[in-house]
């Protein structure tokens, strides 16, 4: 998969897309899936389904394509499009009943709003960075964000696996998190990125 | 304990799903007053999905969503007017009358053969008998079909082909939908598939050769339905599958030349095909769910080509196995309506 961060997207690509050719609208996605996958998944609500969106976005994209004013940003009009359909998502479960009582997160929610007017580089380069802080992970400990992220184990199994308890597994969890939180930002500010 | 330190269990506890009723009171109370703790919640959500994110990330997961996304994007025009005029009743004829209602169509038949393209609906009902004068094409129930060959999509006529599967009996609590035995899906892969890494789908194929309706079929009037039951062995609750089926027109060099069997080139190469899916398998082994598809037939179609497929749906569970997915009961006729104008 193509990092596509600094690569504009050739013109002849939209205008094929736009006339249904669907090679070139593959194109479309393939180069801009990571970014908004990325950029949904940490702005996305907690029981939003990320891809979900996603794909709504894209499908948006493909129908709006007319729309598009050749020669202006395609990168902002596609990050527009994948904020109205997060709008909606985000919508769509406030109105859901129940959705307070079982995330809690109305506070989240509305924190998670306001930083979607953060620039959309923002988690492109926190992506960047994670990879790099992830390295300074001792492996033991890369094992057990492994299980938790790839895996998706529960911290029952991962205790059973690493030998700990589950309150251990899940206090692990937590530093580990903190130091890479730590190591993004500071690399961030080392950049000029995070004030 | 320090409010900061009880934040931790709590919000630690809400990023790994184990937050009580109680827990969340708790720490909607911290959250409510204290706004540096809600901005370093935010912070550990956001690292928390990206964690997930990057953990996913890679060629195989990309390529999955851009097929995931092809794989939805609409038709043109002509096949919303297509769902449209097939949801209009139209009564069933025997095939004498189809007959002669083709040599009637002639006159206009190669313009419907302009207009005609795909049309598929989805539904979980039980399942209805032909009615009268339909042709059936395939009234499958595995009871003495010969082992599906993992070999991908055929080229040969009248055999069950594929990704990896199986003809089983009662299996996994599940029973098979009509007689003793019933096909299993067993990998998104078969022999020697090339590019095999990060198959997540698994298919079934079966092609027919509807040369012998000829006569039926050349005014774009013909229809092929397709329904087929399936099942699965109890999964977790977390995993979600979904089943799909798809119809292929073919003309007769293309169902047999192997061009089929290359990447990405099905949908293209052929003169019209559906897809239906979206019928998310339930996690009761005991009841089985029909899901039907349908194609109307240009002129020109030599070959049907049958797809059945069950499918990982969500990113995070994708992987070549099933651990226990079933169909059975899988039929499909040929029936007419009326060629649109």
């Amino acid at each position: 998969m193509p990092d596509v961060h600094n690569d504009r997207l050739p013109d002849h690509v939209i205008a094929r897309a736009r006339t249904g050719d669907r090679s070139a609208f593959e194109e479309i996605v393939r180069r801009y899936q990571r970014r908004i996958r990325s950029w949904l998944a940490t702005h996305c609500p907690p029981g939003g389904d990320v891809d979900e969106v996603a794909q709504r976005t894209f499908l948006a994209v493909y129908t709006r394509l007319d729309e598009y004013q050749d020669g202006t940003n395609f990168d902002a009009w596609v990050f527009t499009i994948a904020r109205f359909q997060l709008m909606t998502e985000v919508t769509a479960l406030r109105r859901q009943a129940d959705y307070h009582s079982r995330f809690a997160s109305d506070l989240i929610s509305r924190e998670l709003e306001r930083r979607v007017e953060q620039p959309d580089e923002l988690t492109e380069d926190r992506l960047r960075h994670l990879a790099s802080c992830l390295e300074c992970v001792p492996e033991r400990d890369r094992q057990v964000l492994d299980w938790r992220y790839r895996e998706n184990v529960p911290v029952q199994e991962m205790a059973a696996r690493s030998g700990r308890s589950t309150a251990a597994v899940k206090k692990l969890l937590w530093v580990l998190r903190l130091k890479i939180r730590d190591c993004i930002d500071a690399k961030l500010a080392a950049e000029g990125g995070l004030t | 304990m320090t409010p900061n330190d009880r934040f931790a269990e709590l919000w630690g506890d809400y990023l790994e799903g184990d937050l009580d009723a109680a827990g969340r009171a708790e720490l909607l109370a911290l959250l409510n007053g204290d706004k540096s703790l809600r901005a370093q919640a935010v912070d550990l959500f956001q690292l928390h999905r990206l964690l997930g994110f990057a953990h996913q990330d890679g060629a195989e997961s990309g390529e999955a969503f851009v097929r995931s996304v092809a794989a939805q994007l609409p038709a043109g025009d002509e096949e919303f007017v297509e769902t449209v005029m097939n949801r209009l009743p139209v009564p069933a004829i025997d095939r004498r009358r189809f007959v002669v209602r083709t040599i009637a169509a002639l006159a206009f038949g190669l313009m419907v053969g302009v207009f005609v393209t795909s049309a598929a609906w989805v539904y979980a009902t039980p399942r209805q008998p032909a009615p009268p004068g339909d042709v059936v094409l395939l009234d499958e129930g595995f009871e003495s079909s010969p082992a599906p060959e993992p070999t991908g999509i055929p080229t040969h006529p009248h055999r069950w082909a594929g990704d990896f599967s199986e003809l089983v009996g009662e299996n996994q609590q599940v029973r098979p939908a009509t007689g003793r035995r019933m096909f299993r899906f067993l990998r998104g892969d078969y022999q020697d598939k090339p590019n095999a890494v990060g198959s997540y789908v698994s298919d079934a194929y079966y092609l027919l050769d509807v040369r012998p309706y000829r006569a039926e079929l050349d005014d774009g009037g013909a229809l092929v339905q397709l329904s087929a039951g399936f099942n699965a062995a109890s999964f977790p609750a977390h995993e979600k599958y979904q089943s799909s089926v798809s119809l292929y027109a073919l003309d007769a060099e293309t169902a047999t030349n192997g061009s089929t069997r290359l990447d990405n080139t099905l949908q293209n190469d052929s003169l019209a095909f559906s897809r239906a899916n979206r019928l998310l398998l339930d996690r009761q082994p005991e009841t089985w769910q029909r899901l039907a598809g349908e194609l109307r037939l240009p002129p020109g179609t030599d070959f049907v080509l049958v797809r059945i497929g069950v499918a990982h749906v969500t990113a995070a569970q994708r992987r070549s196995d099933f651990p226990g997915h079933y169909l059975d009961d899988v039929r499909m006729v040929l029936s007419r309506r009326t060629p649109m104008p």
